[in-house]
């Protein structure tokens, strides 16, 4: 299931597996393409206020959109953490370790995990169908990716391991009826929670009525 | 000026600064940016001038937040060991990236530069302006930490390539 070689091939396969995005990218030659044409930078002077004001505006609207909906009990930047990850490997998908659409076995498969994979509440009965599941880390925390498929074709991950308050400190508990941290990054809608005892995350494309 | 190749290399060095993405991405952007603005002409590896930009930087920001890096110090035992230890272990992707998760930034920035760049730890040394016996001390330790927190990795096969 997970392929072993020598420690020093695997950091560097660990590390040049993670490159640059076409986001990432794209910044960094606009800021090489800035500051290598001094004479453009005098004749925008002007425009660039109303720019810097139009990004600050977005910025703001950005953050304010950014909020979790849960007091902040939990762990300050946890929740950004925890989505920074999921987004991470929702976008850069990677291959599974076992395909199956039975929770059961994966359950049984994937045993190197610590806790037990739950039946989430959000994947139950909302038309998802399981493709299958590998391991992955969250928060350094050995963890599982279960990946669906929605009736149109597009992909829903979910995220769980087993819940450590001392790690990821206080997320909202559905099975007391609060309700999940709900962040948006990059187009994508996560929402984060503890259910039975794992902390579930969801990663699926944003403006997705449901 | 500088290919995606070259600025991957410059983000993986980043990345193995900080542990995240996102800010990997930025601390190699203010590097860059600082960078751009001086370009000192008589700089002949530029890249290698931006990952000492982006490491001064990495490590100011860890002073001013007030994040002291404690390290045991060099244990003995530990520097009679050599790199060639570490040559021989096999383990798998997921026990590699569990590790990665719990290594210090002194600790990720000594396995960058031995695995990526290939370096000695005389050559991590001499690049880094450290002992010789901390670099050891840092790259044994992670053997220390295979075998302690994740023992079934290591047992099984060793690799003699």
């Amino acid at each position: 299931m997970t392929d072993k070689r020598p420690l020093r091939e695997q950091f560097k396969k660990l590390l040049q597996d993670e490159n640059l995005d076409d986001r990432g990218f794209a910044e960094l030659e606009r800021l090489m393409d800035a500051e290598t044409r001094p004479r453009k930078r005098a004749a925008v002077g002007r425009h660039s206020l109303l720019a810097t004001a139009a990004v600050l505006l977005l910025m703001v609207a950005g953050y304010l959109v950014w909020q979790p909906s849960f007091p902040s009990e939990s762990q300050p930047g946890v929740p950004q953490r925890i989505a920074e990850e999921v987004l991470t490997n929702h976008i850069h998908i990677r291959a599974l370790d076992l395909e199956t659409s039975s929770l059961e076995e994966i359950r049984r498969g994937l045993d190197r995990l610590d806790f037990v994979p739950v039946a989430s509440t959000g994947s139950v009965d909302s038309g998802l169908r399981l493709l299958g599941a590998r391991y992955c880390t969250l928060q350094g925390k050995i963890a599982t990716q279960l990946m669906f498929e929605t009736e149109d074709g597009s992909i829903v991950t979910y995220y769980q391991t087993a819940y450590d308050p001392g790690r990821f400190g206080t997320l909202p508990d559905i099975d007391r009826h609060q309700q999940p941290l709900v962040l948006f990054k990059r187009g994508i809608e996560i929402r984060i929670w503890v259910e039975q005892g794992v902390v579930v995350a969801q990663a699926r494309a944003g403006n997705v009525v449901s | 000026m500088f290919n995606r190749d070259e600025l991957n290399k410059l983000f993986h060095y980043c990345l193995a600064l900080t542990g995240q993405r996102e800010d990997a991405q930025d601390l190699l952007h203010a590097a860059l940016e600082s960078y751009l603005r001086k370009r000192p002409t008589e700089i002949q590896q530029p890249l290698a001038y931006i990952r000492r930009i982006a490491r001064n930087r990495f490590y100011d920001q860890l002073r001013r937040r007030g994040v002291v890096q404690f390290e045991p110090l060099a244990d003995a035992d530990l520097l009679t060991g050599s790199e060639r230890d570490l040559e021989s272990l096999v383990i798998d992707q997921l026990t590699v990236r569990q590790l990665w998760q719990q290594l210090s930034p002194a600790e990720r920035e000594v396995v960058f530069l031995w695995a990526v760049e290939g370096l000695s730890a005389s050559e991590i040394a001499l690049q880094l302006g450290q002992p010789r016996g901390t670099v050891l001390s840092r790259l044994q330790r992670l053997r220390l930490r295979l075998a302690r927190d994740f023992p079934q990795s290591m047992k099984g096969e060793r690799h003699d390539g």
